[in-house]
């Protein structure tokens, strides 16, 4: 790779979460009939950030294109292998910290944060490679074996970047009650992640206030509980709760300013419910999920889909919307005091204002709402989606007041997904 | 430990709850077996979300497997 990205990455979840989607993902733990190979290609943009708000750099953000295989395989009536990878590229810029904009008297104003952006993509700055241009390889393995009135899987993933390794593994169950109307799942992960720079010499945009030693790495310890009852013909619900443990490195390797704790301890509470209606041929989602943290970050989730039947099309229009409170060392300002010393013009760390901070816009407190259409064209034993989603964040979006200036560098993406399926 | 232990009694709670609803036969189960009943009809289109939000909000995980990974982008 001919450059180095101040700004790291991309990540081994999805390739996790996809493995053991179907644990907690059906009404009964039944095995699946079908074979199914699946492509998917994803492209979306991030909106630039407006000029106003940044004080250096390119205001460009990210683009990122996906391409994303699976294959499902049952075997024998008994078993199923699924066995997914994805590929990843990612280039833009984004921010690496904030400062207060320039006022006409000579001083700053603190009224108005702006960013100081990582760079273009790929670029020089000084002899030294600025911007990002990133390339993710993810994959994972997963079994499941079904036995009467229940079921047991397994899955391995890996993710690997330039300057990012994760591999993870996950064990869950699941058990039939009630004449098969109630399901319990459980299940327990562990990922394990190395973080280092490329080549750190040439990185400049990267974390001056908390730097990352030569064996960074982090853990995340999981586990989960949820329950599904069908309550009718044509309708079914699932609780579920979790709880995650992450440990090691967590702050951010290209925020110049960011020092965040060693440990993250967090927990989610979801509700889930489908109802089918006969009349329209399809069927209503509604999930919704709270989350909370130590670090002082709590959220709201909410989401509805309609999956509308029309002979051999179905149309997917769906929206949600996301609110969270901002982690208790967050500020738009991370460095600064407000008597108006730059960090720069000091030693820097020294003017932190707790033992942990960061002005990462994404441990703000903002609202966020996504609107989806997806269309899926049946001619079986082939599936085709398109698919089209738009997402917007702003602190206008959260209910009631906060001293919290809206921070420059929330995001504003749209993306487009083609894919298809065969089914055999 | 107290909001987690709340988590679980809500969850043991709403067990017992349902335990009491009525039974459907089999035979009344076409529609909930139906794809578009699935909790999760296009899972790589939410493995995917997932990885996005994850990567722009502070929040993550739900009842299933969790991972690793950076998500500063």
């Amino acid at each position: 790779m001919e450059s180095v990205k101040p700004n790291s990455k991309l990540m081994a979840l999805s390739a996790a979460a996809a493995a053991l989607q179907g644990v907690s993902g059906q009404a009964s733990a039944a095995a699946p009939t079908e074979a199914t190979l699946s492509y998917r290609y994803t492209n979306y943009s991030e909106s630039a950030i407006d000029a106003d708000l940044v004080a250096s750099g390119h205001a460009g953000r990210y683009d990122i294109k996906v391409n994303q295989f699976s294959a499902l395989m049952p075997v024998a009536g008994k078993w199923a292998f699924a066995i997914s990878l994805q590929d990843e590229t990612l280039s833009g810029a984004s921010p690496w910290h904030n400062v207060p904009a320039p006022a006409d008297n000579g001083q700053v104003d603190f009224s108005r944060p702006q960013a100081v952006m990582s760079g273009a993509t790929p670029g020089y700055e000084d002899g030294n490679l600025v911007g990002i241009e990133e390339h993710r390889t993810d994959g994972s393995f997963g079994a499941t074996y079904y036995y009467d009135g229940g079921s047991i899987s397994s899955n391995f993933a890996f993710s690997t970047e330039d300057d990012y390794d994760s591999y993870s593994g996950g064990l869950s169950l699941e058990k039939e009650f009630d004449k098969k109307q109630t399901v319990v799942a459980a299940g327990v992960s562990y990922s394990d992640d190395s973080i280092f720079y490329e080549d750190a010499n040439r990185v400049i945009k990267k974390n001056e206030s908390h730097l990352l030693p030569d064996d960074a790495g982090k853990t995340n310890t999981s586990g989960f509980i949820s329950i599904s009852r069908i309550l009718g013909p044509n309708n079914i619900i699932l609780g579920g709760v979790s709880f995650s443990a992450k440990e090691g490195h967590l702050s951010d390797a290209y925020k110049k300013y960011d020092k965040r704790p060693s440990e993250r301890d967090a927990f989610t509470v979801n509700l889930s419910y489908r109802h089918y209606i006969k009349a329209m041929q399809g069927a209503w989602h509604f999930d919704y999920r709270y989350y909370d943290d130590n670090w002082g970050v709590s959220s709201s989730t909410f989401s509805v889909a309609l999956y509308k039947n029309w002979e051999k099309l179905q149309f997917v229009p769906s929206f949600r919307y996301y609110g969270q409170s901002a982690a208790s060392f967050y500020d738009v300002f991370a460095m600064y005091r407000k008597d108006g010393i730059a960090a720069e013009q000091n030693d820097g760390v020294a003017y932190a204002k707790w033992e942990y901070f960061a002005d990462d816009a994404r441990l703000s407190d903002f609202g966020a709402m996504t609107v989806g259409f997806k269309v899926v064209f049946k001619q079986r034993p082939v599936d085709w989606v398109l698919g089209l989603e738009y997402y917007l964040a702003d602190k206008e979006f959260l209910p009631g007041n906060s001293d919290q200036l809206s921070p420059p560098g929330l995001i504003e993406y749209t993306r487009f997904t083609f894919g298809v399926d065969h089914k055999f | 430990m107290t909001k987690r232990a709340v988590c679980v009694s809500a969850l043991i709670g709403l067990m017992v709850v349902l335990s009491g609803c009525a039974d459907v036969p089999v035979y009344k189960r076409g529609n909930l077996a139906k794809p578009e009943m699935a909790w999760s009809p296009d899972p790589m289109e939410a493995a995917l979300q997932k990885h996005i939000y994850f990567a722009k909000e502070a929040s993550s995980g739900g009842a299933e497997a969790a991972g690793g990974g950076c998500g500063c982008n």
